[in-house]
């Protein structure tokens, strides 16, 4: 290796990433190159400074985490059997495709009620509409539509 | 007709077994590795029995021959980002720089002279600080690659990224690291 090894080539060095021959190429380049040696270092220290800060904030697990744990373990599995299947069935593997199923369903039984009650509404109205531009006298509540409406003869008379 | 079928299968004496030995063996490296991810006491005793609970729970999922501390940091590590997707925004207390000495498990050499204690206290906390500076994801790849000494493979599966995703954040993370520090060692 002729070239000087830039920070990144190092650090992949120092952690024993680089290819076989790559490795062997550094190696043999930070023997003769005081300035790339001492970039290096740089990198070995900066590592080692890490391990010591970890050394020196390590903790011992707290006392009451195993107990906590078993208690939350157990405590799950004295639940009663129903809450445990309502458990189960929140479970999204199982709760994503009973959702979608229930979204679906709704969505299609809004759509085919609206689309049928529209349907009826609009037929009552314009029923009524035609009896009451066609009609001499007005309806009045209760009165039924006037069966003349309804034959083709009178609308074809109207136009 | 058939029996009905029990939501969750009873323990066994196996499994108890695992779950104690697990947390014999591994609960101090489990904690202090969410210690460092999350920087808060409290945090990372929730987290850790958390993990531990999942450990119980996929006992079985567990391959032997592969990595215990792997498989339990990737799980530490999945559950604290998924903790921060839920809390996000929400108030996070930190350690306090000036927190209590700690109790060391008896592998560490304690400094026989009072200065050497002095300067790896000043060293330490300087550190501290500089990785409190850095990316939940800078922090999780530093720690791993540096003080854990795992592989770049290693960590791309506990992380779950790119072997390129992880040498790049190393990468920067140790850039920004040493600028961090050395911007703090020419403040102080």
């Amino acid at each position: 290796m002729n070239a000087h090894p830039n920070h990144d080539l190092l650090i992949d060095y120092l952690h024993g990433e680089l290819a076989p021959g790559e490795d062997a190429a550094l190696s043999l380049h930070l023997d003769s190159c005081t300035d790339c040696r001492a970039r290096y270092e740089g990198e070995v220290e900066l590592s080692e400074s890490l391990r010591a800060y970890a050394r020196l904030s390590e903790r011992e697990l707290p006392a009451g985490v195993r107990n906590a744990v078993w208690a939350a373990i157990e405590a799950s599995e004295r639940r009663p059997a129903w809450l445990q299947r309502v458990a189960a069935w929140l479970h999204p593997a199982i709760a994503f495709p009973v959702a979608a199923a229930l979204v679906l369903g709704a969505f299609l039984g809004f759509g085919v009620s609206a689309h049928h009650s529209g349907t009826m509404i609009d037929a009552a109205y314009y029923l009524d509409d035609h009896a009451a531009v066609t009609s001499a006298v007005p309806f009045n509540e209760g009165n039924t539509v006037p069966a003349a409406l309804f034959t083709t003869e009178n609308a074809d008379g109207a136009q | 007709m058939a029996a009905p079928r029990k939501p969750f299968d009873p323990p066994s004496p196996e499994q108890s077994a695992f779950l104690e030995r697990a947390i014999a063996e591994y609960g101090k490296a489990t904690y202090n590795y969410a210690l460092r991810l999350t920087r808060n006491e409290a945090d990372a005793r929730d987290l850790s029995q958390e993990a531990f609970i999942r450990v119980y729970r996929a006992w079985r999922s567990f391959q032997p021959g592969t990595s215990f501390l792997s498989w339990i940091y990737r799980i530490v590590t999945n559950l604290h980002r998924d903790e921060l997707r839920r809390r996000k925004g929400r108030y996070q207390e930190e350690i306090p720089e000036d927190n209590a000495p700690q109790r060391f498990g008896g592998t560490r050499p304690l400094a026989t002279e009072p200065i050497e204690d002095l300067v790896e206290r000043q060293l330490s906390e300087r550190m501290s600080k500089a990785l409190a500076a850095l990316s939940l994801e800078q922090r999780q790849v530093l720690i791993l690659a540096d003080v854990e000494e795992y592989s770049y493979q290693e960590i791309a599966d506990v992380v779950g990224c790119s072997i390129g995703t992880v040498r790049s954040r190393l990468h920067r993370a140790r850039h920004q690291l040493r600028r961090y520090i050395e911007s703090l060692s020419t403040s102080s």
